[in-house]
């Protein structure tokens, strides 16, 4: 545990810079957005392990920044946290790519578990993407 | 005033309602609960061996003071709404009623990006009318005005204290409804009616507005 790059998207402000003190005291690097362009905008710029979503914000929600994070950047891990989300809304969520959907307020150290896990698939996949496009180069090459 | 009978109308509006508060309150605990933890993480820190920042600790303690404050009022705007059902009619003080449905309405209009701003007066305006019935008439209305307003306005109600009892009016409201609001004109129309309570339009072309005629006793 420790160095995971996290991103924290929250339109609570406030939540967002106590839950980064946290996690940053923890070893984790970590940045805020209070909305979804704000993400958007941070994810086109920086590698992050993860991002730490919130489902109902104002302006574009949860579902729709997710919907675009992962268009921007599908081996990006994203967890979702709610408040209060419907089985519907958490079942769509999961269906676009989120890992997970964990509710408000969550326990550190099962948050810490997730983006440690989050981060570790995160580079089991880009290894297996990097494998694919040797093998696609090395067949093109007569291998 | 008659009993009103029980409508899915006011069965859903109660749900939105319950369910938009215990949405925020959710949120505010969640700050609070990080909070706590954060003190928790002071006082292992200092366990260790680190100095522990005075300034910090009365700064997180005060942010977890302030968020049970905000929780707190939460509750109480969640009570008041819940007991507005109680009775067909009674006092109602509508400056308190406004503050508490825009309190409501913000957090469903701030989710698509809109501002509500209320103007209200100093003393109480108080009407004798059915409490549960005006909430979800002032809704309706506000909620008729994010879908007739360009998607960047604010929202803005006044509360007019009138020699018959009040207006409730929300400026910048088009003459000439959109296709969505005018959907929701009809039910407007229709429930205020049910409590005595007029809709009109006034202005002109984009600068229009809608007036709630509430008056001093319900019928």
């Amino acid at each position: 545990m420790g160095d995971e790059r996290v991103l924290l998207v929250d339109d609570e402000q406030e939540f967002t810079s106590v839950l980064s003190e946290r996690l940053e005291a923890r070893g984790l690097q970590v940045e805020t957005a209070s909305n979804g362009a704000a993400a958007l905008e941070k994810v086109q710029g920086s590698s992050y392990d993860v991002v730490v979503l919130d489902l109902a914000m104002p302006g574009m929600d949860g579902i729709e920044t997710l919907k675009r994070l992962l268009a921007q950047n599908p081996d990006l891990q994203v967890i979702m946290l709610t408040g209060h989300a419907t089985v519907q809304k958490g079942i769509e969520a999961v269906r676009l790519g989120a890992r997970e959907v964990l509710e408000k307020p969550a326990d550190m150290t099962t948050l810490l578990a997730k983006i440690s896990d989050a981060k570790t698939d995160k580079i089991l996949l880009v290894e297996k993407r990097m494998e694919e496009r040797i093998r696609g180069i090395l067949q093109s090459k007569g291998w | 005033m008659p009993h009103r009978p029980f409508c899915e109308q006011d069965l859903l509006f109660f749900g939105a309602t319950t369910a938009s508060v215990s949405h925020e309150l959710k949120n505010v605990i969640t700050i609070i609960n990080e909070s706590a933890g954060l003190l928790h993480d002071f006082a292992s820190a200092a366990e260790r061996g680190r100095p522990l920042d005075p300034q910090r600790v009365k700064k997180t303690s005060l942010d977890i003071s302030r968020n049970v404050e905000r929780a707190v009022e939460i509750i109480n705007r969640l009570n008041r709404f819940a007991h507005s059902a109680d009775e067909p009619v009674r006092a109602v003080d509508l400056n308190a009623m406004v503050r508490d449905v825009v309190a409501l309405a913000s957090r469903f209009a701030g989710l698509r990006g809109r501002q509500i701003d209320a103007v209200v007066p100093g003393s109480a305006v108080t009407v004798s009318a059915y409490a549960f019935g005006l909430h979800q008439v002032l809704f309706r209305a506000l909620g008729l005005a994010a879908e007739a307003l360009p998607a960047a306005d604010p929202i803005r109600l006044d509360l007019e204290p009138t020699s018959g009892g009040a207006i409730l009016r929300i400026s910048r409201v088009p003459i000439d409804l959109p296709e969505q609001a005018r959907a929701r004109w009809g039910e407007l129309v229709a429930s205020a009616r049910e409590l005595g309570v007029n809709v009109v339009q006034s202005g002109e072309g984009r600068d229009g507005a809608i007036g709630l005629v509430v008056p001093s006793a319900a019928p």
